[in-house]
């Protein structure tokens, strides 16, 4: 159906998509910015 | 940790910042600047955004009050960690959908591109306004708002099809916002003479067990954003929408303001111990649980998949509900953490899908075999955020479902794990059995 061709969608789409990408690889590695967040809340909402 | 409130403007800046934008992109005569009002006013918003968390991190909390409506009822701003923590979300990725709008806009010579970019505008300043509501009417009146500015993103089309979609988009939102939310609102403040967010909730010594889960079903489904079924059905037509609207409103700032909303009113207005006590929460757990399956059943047999993604989105947001209603610690920072991580894996997902109709015009996934060989880097994009979203490591949507899981064992009710486990099996099978066969040969004839 397709080629061996390589032909991406613009490059103003496709940086975006390895952007979140890459965010979405980050947050499994460093996601304590959310997690302390997320504890605050859960914390201020349960007490203790 | 001492926590102080502290009077500030920068909760009222960071929702006016993308509204002060507007008149510069309607006056402006090239693309280009049009694009850099959209651009500045998002990186703006997010700094602004960023600037508090050092102070809520400390456990502070900013507050400011635009104006008195009622003596004891204003429309006040509040950040606290969990609304900077939907805040970071929304603005953070408003600046990469902006990159990704003005890509998919112009490659397709998308009409009518300067209301598009103003209502985007309006849509992200409205999802900050929810996130930092002080009370519930704050909360509503930018919900409300938020409804109307992504009415003409979403029919943004004008054919007959977009125009039926967005009918069905206003007749859900709007009908379950007035016609649930607001009553279920003012019996609220009938009964506890106050709409502020609690930390505990305001219910509880004001209200009896069957008015609570009255109030508390009228909230759930009244906040149709969050998608939950039989309130569901909006979702997959709104995808009719050019996909940057799918991308950042369908998988962040509306579904999410929807699931932000429940969490919202389920504690801070109902509150936790009510919930609990009247056992409201387990018939919440069995609706969100029902939704996740259903929505995961239905995702396997679409074909569009704009659609496949939709129905994804309505079981994963339900999945932030039945987190929330557990009331265990884990569960509800599951629930919390499960807005970030989903938004970054399904609005990887939702860009991939554009960036392949942007490249091949090709919308059905049974006409996509193959095409990971020509579009290499959108379709590894496309398997990491799939990764993400079902939960499997190393991707944030890991982390979030990690905590979900521990929620339910900590519940004691082993059902709602099963569950968890059994619609990450579907959502394996919707998402690795596709990224497969993108990757696969097309068979020669």
């Amino acid at each position: 159906m397709f080629e061996n061709k390589i032909d991406e969608a613009p490059l103003w789409c496709v940086v975006p998509l390895v952007i979140t990408a890459s965010i979405s690889v980050l947050l499994f590695f460093y996601p304590q910015p959310f997690l302390k967040l997320a504890s605050l809340a859960v914390q201020t909402i349960m007490g203790g | 940790m001492s926590m102080e409130t502290i009077l500030s403007v920068k909760p009222l800046f960071a929702v006016l910042v993308s509204l002060v934008a507007i008149p510069g992109i309607v006056s402006s005569r090239s693309q280009n600047i049009r694009e850099a009002w959209t651009f500045g006013a998002a990186a703006i918003k997010l700094l602004l955004v960023l600037s508090m968390l050092p102070l809520v991190l400390d456990g502070n909390v900013l507050t400011f009050t635009l104006v008195q409506v009622l003596p004891d009822i204003g429309i006040t701003f509040k950040v606290d960690a969990f609304g900077l923590l939907f805040a970071i979300v929304a603005s953070s990725l408003w600046i990469v959908t902006s990159i990704y709008s003005i890509g998919y806009m112009r490659s397709l010579n998308e009409h009518s591109q300067t209301r598009y970019f103003s209502f985007f505008a309006v849509a992200i300043s409205a999802t900050i306004g929810v996130a930092f509501s002080a009370n519930l009417l704050t909360l509503y009146l930018f919900y409300e708002m938020l409804s109307l500015a992504t009415f003409p993103l979403v029919t943004h089309h004008q054919d007959k099809e977009a125009r039926s979609s967005g009918r069905k988009y206003l007749f859900y939102i709007l009908g379950g916002s007035i016609g649930l939310v607001l009553p279920a609102m003012m019996i609220t403040y009938h009964f506890t003479g106050t709409l502020d967010f609690a930390a505990q909730g305001v219910m509880a010594g004001h209200i009896n067990s069957g008015l609570a889960l009255l109030l508390t079903v009228m909230f759930l489904f009244g906040f149709a954003k969050v998608g939950i079924m039989p309130m569901h059905s909006w979702l997959p037509a709104a995808m009719v929408a050019p996909t940057p609207v799918s991308a950042l409103l369908h998988a962040v700032a509306v579904v999410k303001v929807g699931a932000f909303s429940v969490v919202r009113v389920f504690t801070g207005i109902v509150g936790t111990t009510l919930l609990s006590d009247f056992g409201i929460n387990g018939i919440v757990c069995v609706l969100a649980s029902i939704t996740i399956v259903v929505a995961s059943l239905i995702a396997l047999s679409q074909d569009e998949l704009k659609r496949r993604l939709a129905f994804s989105t309505i079981g994963q947001l339900s999945y932030i509900v039945l987190g929330i209603a557990l009331l265990t610690k884990s569960g509800m920072t599951g629930g919390m953490l499960h807005i970030a991580m989903h938004a970054f894996g399904k609005i990887t997902l939702f860009f991939c899908a554009g960036a392949i109709f942007c490249a091949t015009g090709i919308k059905y996934i049974s006409k996509m075999k193959g095409i990971g060989r020509r579009m290499p880097i959108t379709m590894t994009a496309f398997l990491i955020g799939s990764l993400s979203v079902v939960g499997f490591p190393p991707c944030g949507g890991f982390i979030s479902k990690w905590y979900l899981v521990l929620g339910t064992v900590e519940s004691g009710n082993i059902a709602f794990l099963f569950v968890l486990l059994g619609s990450s099996f579907l959502n394996a099978a919707y998402f690795f059995r596709f990224s497969t066969m993108l990757f696969s040969a097309a068979k020669r004839r």
